[in-house]
């Protein structure tokens, strides 16, 4: 379709989109009528794009209807509800997990291999702490690993990624995923090695210790239920967000981090260490990584070596789906993807086997959103 | 005149002291299995050794010649993987007249057809061949297919938003895998028909020899291919995008062909490593394995460099067993630690990642640069030119 337009001089831009949403809702009369009228489609976007897909979600969601009348998801709508509530926490735990990499590619232009892995040690420490150190709430764990966390990422900006900015690495991109690589390699199986065998762990919960052993564990509104861990790992999560986009906005340091990332060589010339900035970029991002871990910590266990992947992997469709770099983006993908992976595991068809589905479902959305929007949600196009 | 220059440099010879060091390096290395009476762990290196070789060789088709961050290598091989598992196999049951549906990947009857088609197999040395082709082919042909799909993103996504992709549609095939049962059972792995049980209790070995000849067979075909003016194509595409489209090159169809090519010989890959464990299990194909070390063959061994990723992929592959041969021998001191030594091979592993990107960017057999042209032939085109030039009429 865009080849059409392209061969008629004309805006070849939204052409694709519309052209499958449309196509997907209504079949293929009105990719006739695109081909032979070639409207434009610039003027209308609400017509073009965002009505055929609520279309197409609807009828989604009535051919679902009818292929399985009997699932929760139809006849009962709390359990709906419940479900979407429950997505939305899990999707707030991801963006959490998320925020880190975020920064880390917003400002250095690089991906983190080692995301998963720099995750699963903050959480190991925590756990270490709470269980072996000090008997406190796990929420005072949470600024110690993150010190710890900060110096390891300075660590390893300043002995390994340095050398990407002085311009002697002819590939960027593949020097910087291959080093993190190695590094989360070492780092997952010297955890494994430290804590002997691959095993789950499970750290006391927030409502396990002083003080507020007395809370419920699950916050009951008539029918309508929430656990109250994830309650308190969601808030603990977005204060390290606002913290984190006060210090990028208010702050002197934030803004020079800002500024690197838009235009490296015009923050030097305006008298701005590019290096340092990149250095402190890295450290802070795994530094909300490593808290990140020990926030996760005390609502979920941990299974080691496993969850390194895990996260890492929706750490990925999460900055792709929001748009590489945008912290929004980050926080809109990871409730989108939270909801999404919820609804599957609640409305397949064969209970038995949803739970592994999970994952596939939302590396199958990642990928449709993908071909339809290949700059993310809130990606700027470049 | 400064052409002229650059085209009297000494061509390459075709095996320099960098290379004989390496492979005397490798030498020793084998034959100190030999002295420890360890001869049978060669056999094991030299399977690995041709397995990766072939993934290797095609991970540096796309990513050391075109320029592509392949990072979901494990997606091509794990199609081949299930191909051959799910396919091959059940043509036989059908010709024998076994059940080819869905019970084929259910374990309790797979259990039982498989060794039925394995005793006909090993009845005529033409069955047993004619299979190994059957599986190269199904396996090739739906690399091929998964290659073409892999490449329509491929060709509008930039660098990083394509590594990620590829790297999480890698772990997509692998779920599905896992998960839908009916194609090569699921969480339960299924048995796969074994064309070199004709050879009876040398069946390894003889798997292996025909596993390395293939290797270098792969080798040599993507020697020749790269030596092309394809190849050439393809280095000019990584090079600079933007001049080989000016020079009239269709470089989405170049980059096409490239991970069709490559995808293909990696899920030949996949294949032969099913064919040769016996089993498939969806779960055992994940991107540690089959993207990432891969990755760190071809850093090792020298990206865009054919002959340095068969030496990259040797040592690595000879020093990953040597620590897993070796680690409760030599690594004991670290239990007292508090450290277990099972897990060193993958933690050196990571080290040596880090160590090789540090220290030797580009491998221990680096890209040569080679004049297109042979010498004489460019000095003969650039006299006629001159020639040209002087005996033109000043206008």
């Amino acid at each position: 379709m865009p080849r059409r337009y392209r061969k008629l001089g004309l805006d070849p831009r939204l052409t694709g989109m519309a052209a499958t949403l449309w196509g997907a809702a209504m079949g293929p009369l009105v990719l006739i009528y695109l081909y032979l009228r070639t409207p434009d489609l610039r003027h209308k976007p609400f017509l073009w794009t965002w009505l055929p897909a609520l279309f197409l979600a609807y009828e989604l969601v009535s051919f679902y209807s009818l292929a399985y009348p009997t699932s929760p998801l139809v006849t009962n709508p709390l359990y709906l509800l419940n479900q979407v509530q429950n997505g939305l926490a899990m999707g707030f735990v991801y963006a959490i997990m998320a925020v880190g990499l975020t920064l880390i590619f917003s400002v250095q232009g690089i991906i983190n291999f080692a995301h998963g892995q720099l995750f699963m040690f903050g959480g190991v420490i925590g756990y270490l702490l709470l269980t072996q150190v000090l008997e406190v709430n796990a929420f005072f764990a949470i600024p110690v690993v993150g010190v710890l966390a900060l110096v390891v990422g300075l660590f390893i900006e300043k002995a390994l990624l340095a050398p990407l900015h002085k311009g002697d690495i002819e590939r960027p991109e593949e020097y910087a995923i291959l080093i993190t690589f190695g590094v989360g390699l070492f780092l997952q199986y010297a955890l494994v090695g430290m804590l002997g065998s691959p095993t789950g762990i499970r750290a006391p919960r927030y409502t396990d210790r002083p003080p507020l052993e007395s809370i419920p564990s699950t916050l009951r509104f008539g029918d309508f239920w929430i656990r109250t861990d994830i309650l308190i790992a969601g808030l603990i999560g977005l204060i390290l967000f606002l913290a984190l986009i006060l210090f990028l906005q208010r702050t002197w340091t934030g803004k020079t981090l800002r500024a690197v990332a838009m235009n490296q060589q015009a923050a030097t010339v305006t008298g701005i260490d590019s290096g340092r900035a990149f250095n402190l970029a890295f450290g802070i991002g795994i530094m909300l990584t490593g808290m990140a871990g020990a926030t996760l910590v005390a609502v979920m266990n941990f299974p080691v070596p496993e969850l390194a992947t895990r996260a890492a992997i929706r750490a990925y469709v999460i900055i792709v789906l929001g748009g590489l770099g945008s912290l929004p983006g980050t926080l809109l993908g990871g409730l989108f993807l939270g909801v999404a992976e919820s609804l599957v595991a609640a409305g397949f068809p064969d209970p038995s086997r949803s739970a592994t589905y999970q994952t596939a479902a939302g590396l199958f959305l990642f990928a449709i959103i993908l071909l339809i929007r290949p700059q993310g949600l809130m990606g700027r196009k470049k | 005149m400064s052409a002229v220059a650059k085209t009297e440099r000494k061509a390459p010879r075709l095996i320099g002291i960098r290379e004989l060091v390496l492979l005397a390096i490798i030498i020793a290395l084998l034959s100190f299995f030999i002295f420890s009476g360890r001869e049978k762990t060669i056999w094991a290196i030299v399977f690995e050794f041709s397995i990766f070789a072939i993934i290797t060789l095609s991970l540096n088709l796309e990513t050391g010649f075109t320029g592509i961050p392949q990072f979901g290598r494990v997606a091509a091989v794990i199609t081949g993987a299930f191909a051959v598992g799910a396919l091959p196999g059940r043509l036989m049951a059908y010709i024998i007249g076994e059940p080819w549906g869905a019970e084929y990947a259910n374990a309790v009857f797979n259990y039982r057809i498989v060794p039925v088609i394995n005793e006909l197999l090993a009845s005529n040395i033409f069955y047993s061949i004619g299979f190994l082709l059957l599986c190269l082919f199904t396996a090739a042909v739906f690399g091929a297919a998964i290659g073409w799909l892999i490449s329509r993103p491929a060709i509008r996504l930039k660098e990083a938003y394509l590594g990620i992709s590829l790297l999480a549609f890698g772990d997509f095939f692998m779920w599905v895998g896992h998960n839908w049962n009916i194609m090569v059972g699921g969480s339960t792995p299924i048995n796969v028909p074994d064309p070199f049980r004709i050879f009876g209790g040398d069946r390894f070995m003889a798997a292996v020899l025909v596993l390395f000849f293939i290797a270098i067979v792969i080798y040599i075909y993507l020697e020749r291919l790269t030596k092309s003016p394809f190849g050439r194509n393809l280095k000019m595409i990584r090079d600079n995008e933007v001049s080989a489209s000016a020079a009239g090159l269709d470089v989405v169809k170049v980059r096409t062909r490239s991970l069709v090519i490559g995808s293909a010989i990696a899920a030949m890959g996949g294949g032969l490593y099913v064919i040769y464990t016996g089993s498939i299990g969806a779960i055992g194909f994940q991107k540690l394995t089959f993207t990432f070390w891969p990755w760190a063959y071809m850093m090792l061994g020298g990206i865009g460099s054919n002959f340095g990723v068969l030496m990259g992929v040797m040592l690595l592959v000879i020093l990953k067993t040597m620590i897993i041969v070796f680690r409760y021998d030599w690594f004991a001191f670290m239990v007292n630690v508090g450290i277990d030594p099972m897990w060193l091979e993958f933690t050196l592993m990571g080290a040596v990642i880090v160590l090789v990107i540090l220290f030797v960017p580009h491998g221990l057999v680096p890209e040569k640069v080679e004049p297109v042209l042979p010498e004489e032939r460019v000095k003969r085109v650039l006299a006629k030119r001159q020639l040209e030039k002087t005996s033109e009429p000043v206008s």
